[in-house]
Parts: C-alpha cells; sequence; structure tokens
C-alpha cells in the first residue's frame, strides 16, 4: 500500500479512526455516519473501553450500512459546487430545482416576529417561474428553509423520499395547475402514502383564482390565490397551527 | 439635498402615475417589500426576467400564429397561461388582463381574433417595459447623486452652497441616464 511506510502508528492519536484506502463511495458513507448529525450518538463516551484500543473500533467502520440520507447529502453537495451557473442572481440551481440564493442566518435573528418561519422546511410545487421566484423569495424572506419542484409528480416523489427518511417537509405550497401531474392529484396521493406513516404534511393549495373547494375535496388544508402574499401566508399557516 | 428629495418626489410621482393609470397593480408595490439589504435590487432583477420570459412567449406565440398548415391553439393557450401567471407575479395588471381577453380567443379557435389579442398584448408589454425602465433609471441615478452628495459633503463639509459645476455634471448624468431635473429657482 503506498500509504503503509508513511503512517507511524505511534504517533497516532488512539482515538483516531485509520483508513487506508481510498477515501470515497461505501468508504465515505460510513465515516459520515460518526458524524452526529447523521445519527452517531456516542460522541462524548469516554474513552476507556475494555473491549478495543480504539473508543469506536474498527468494527464500527465496517458494520455501518449506506444510508440514502447520506446519498442524498453528498450528492446535494457534489451540486452545489458544481459548476452550473444561473443567470438569475437571485435564485441558484440545486440538482436541477430553484433555491433562493439569500442564506438565512443561523440562530434566529433579533426576534421571531422578523422570521415566523425559521427552521421550517417548505416544498414549493410550483411551474411557472415567476411565480415559483416570488413564492421562494417570500417563504425564504420568512426564514424558511425552501425547497421547489416543477410538477406534481417530482412533489410526490419529494414527500415520499421524506417519509422514508423520516425527514418531513413543515408545509407544501402546491400550485394546482401543473403538467403532467397537477396539485390536486399529487395531493391525493401522497395522502395516500403519508397513512402507511401516520404522518400528514399540511399542503396549501395555490390556485388562480378559483373556489378552494376541489383543493379541500383532494385533501389539502387550505386554499390561497396567486401571487403568493406574505401576509396571507402567514394567515393561513398560522390557523393551520392552532388547528392542530 | 433638497435637490435630492426633489428627484426622490418625482419618482414617486411617477410611480403613483403607473398605479393610476393601471401598468401595474398592488403586486407591484408587495414586490418592493420583498427587496432587503441581501437583496436591494430584487425589483428590477424580477423585472428583467419578466421582460425575457414575456419577450419569449409572445414570440413563440406570433410564430404559432404564422403556422400556414394549421395553428396550435392549444399551444397559444398554454402560453397566455403561464404569462398570465407571470404577469400576475409581478402586477403588471394590464398585460394580465390582455391575456384574459386573449383567452376567450384562443379557446374558440378565431385566428383573427388572436391575431388582433397579440397585437394589444404586445401593446401593453411594450408600454410596461418602457414606464419601468424609466423608473428604474430614476430610481438609480437619484441613489447615485444622493451617494455622490454624502461622500462630497463628507470630505469638503462644505459652508457654502455646491460648486456650480458639480452640479451641472451630474445634472448631465441623471438626463443621460433617462430622468428629468426639477427646475429649482
Amino acid at each position: 500500500k503506498p500509504t503503509s511506510p508513511c503512517i507511524d502508528p505511534k504517533r497516532l492519536d488512539p482515538d483516531d479512526e485509520i483508513l487506508l484506502q481510498p477515501f470515497h463511495g461505501s468508504r465515505l458513507h460510513r465515516v459520515i455516519k460518526l458524524l452526529s448529525e447523521f445519527g452517531n450518538l456516542s460522541q462524548g463516551v469516554s474513552s476507556s473501553s475494555e473491549s478495543s484500543k480504539h473508543p469506536y473500533g474498527k468494527t464500527r467502520l465496517r458494520h455501518t450500512q449506506c444510508n440514502d440520507e447520506i446519498q442524498g447529502y453528498v450528492s446535494s453537495s457534489n451540486e452545489r459546487y458544481s459548476k452550473q451557473g444561473s443567470s438569475s442572481p437571485t435564485l441558484e440551481r440545486t440538482r436541477g430545482r430553484l433555491k433562493s440564493k439569500r442564506k438565512n442566518k443561523d440562530g434566529a435573528e433579533s426576534s421571531n416576529g422578523e422570521k415566523p418561519l425559521i427552521g421550517k422546511r417548505i416544498l414549493i410545487a410550483e411551474d411557472n417561474k415567476m411565480l415559483s421566484i416570488l413564492a421562494i423569495t417570500t417563504a425564504t424572506q420568512l426564514g424558511a428553509d425552501v425547497e421547489h419542484c416543477e410538477n406534481g409528480n417530482e412533489a410526490f416523489e419529494l414527500v415520499c423520499d421524506g417519509l422514508k427518511a423520516q425527514r418531513n417537509y413543515d408545509y407544501i405550497l402546491m400550485d394546482c395547475e401543473m403538467l403532467p401531474m397537477n396539485g390536486y392529484e399529487a395531493t391525493r396521493r401522497i395522502r395516500i402514502e403519508e397513512e402507511r406513516y401516520g404522518v400528514r404534511i399540511p399542503i396549501i393549495a395555490l390556485t388562480a383564482h378559483t373556489s378552494g373547494t376541489e383543493a379541500i375535496e383532494a385533501g389539502m388544508d387550505a386554499h390561497l390565490n396567486k401571487p403568493l402574499k406574505t401576509n396571507e401566508l402567514m394567515e393561513v399557516i398560522e390557523s393551520i397551527e392552532t388547528k392542530e | 439635498m433638497d435637490f435630492v428629495n426633489q428627484l426622490q418626489r418625482k419618482f414617486i410621482d411617477y410611480s403613483s402615475s403607473l398605479h393610476r393609470e393601471g401598468i401595474v397593480d398592488d403586486q407591484f408595490t408587495q414586490l418592493r417589500k420583498l427587496e432587503d439589504e441581501n437583496s436591494p435590487h430584487f425589483v428590477m432583477e424580477v423585472a428583467s426576467l419578466f421582460f425575457e420570459d414575456c419577450e419569449k412567449l409572445i414570440n413563440n406565440m406570433a410564430i404559432a400564429l404564422e403556422q400556414k398548415q394549421g395553428v396550435d391553439f392549444k399551444q397559444i393557450d398554454e402560453c397566455i397561461h403561464q404569462l398570465k401567471g407571470s404577469s400576475s407575479s409581478i402586477g403588471a395588471m394590464r398585460v394580465k388582463n390582455a391575456c384574459i381577453a386573449f383567452r376567450s380567443f384562443s379557446g374558440a379557435q378565431n385566428r383573427e381574433g388572436c391575431l388582433r389579442c397579440l397585437q394589444q398584448l404586445s401593446h401593453e408589454y411594450s408600454l410596461l417595459k418602457n414606464k419601468l425602465q424609466t423608473l428604474f433609471r430614476v430610481s438609480v441615478a437619484s441613489r447615485c447623486l444622493y451617494v455622490c452628495l454624502v461622500i462630497f459633503c463628507r470630505e469638503n463639509e462644505p459652508a457654502e452652497p455646491f460648486p456650480d459645476v458639480l452640479v451641472f455634471q451630474l445634472e448631465k448624468q441623471i438626463v443621460a441616464a433617462g430622468g428629468s431635473i426639477p427646475r429649482v429657482h
């Protein structure tokens, strides 16, 4: 092995993990699993262990399995660093979907009143580019972490991924008129899938001046007219929260 | 600074006239609220995107209506739907209303009617674009002027009024950018 002559075990910290193999793929996944953000609960455990010299033990690395969430994190990081630019100064693309370039600063701003949606994850399903920009910016300005997709199919897939990973959106803003799958159909499918997990994500319909009856029948929780307005969004969210 | 105030008032008056004439509606005002220190030019950026979007859709509809072998009214309908959504997002009221009227003719598959509507739509779009671009130029010019004056004051702390030469140069620049200068007596 090319690295073996260079490593002097005496100079290594016994708490360190050592991998003498190319650092990618499944090995990368296993190492990421050691981070507390990805479920490693044993950080901070005392280092005195009878079973092995190393507190985590080499067996740890070998026995963890690939996790879909890590896969997602790794591939989305790759996309973020890719050279794919965007003509919009306010938006960028991550995994082919629009995201606001505005970063919400970590830690709530002075008062939660300014950013009432801080820490909330919102999915916006909208096919019109201008309306998407408006909705994404509106929600981001309120403090939310926003994801975007362009049709009902993608929305359904993203929600399913979230259900499996047990990491769900806090709200979904669903345009009703999308192709090939519209918002009503996507919502119906989402509700069926959610039942398997005992979960119900609040879905807010976005329509172009129609009544909300079809939205409610499809299983949506509320209905707003396009274009999205900040105060209307907050009113609807507050009414959803008080019902629960 | 009275000079700057007058220019800013001019901007406000111009902006009000756009609302009065129905060129833009309340949604345009809402867009302003989405500007913050991280995105100070949000309205201009969104407007530019809208201009691109609109021109593309109008072009596509013109081409579709020219097809000798048969007009694809479904495609035209889809374009109108997109344009209606986009124009409502920015508050372009007259463009949006032109879309609504257009819809009935494309639904009826009336080619002549559609051609007339497209012409009307193009007209409303040009009007909007001209007015918004003027508005943005005056806004930028007054901001530049304000910044120049602030810097000048800080550097020089003039006890006397501004040197005429500087005022004259600034006036020229504002006019060149498309703004107008209020006459101060």
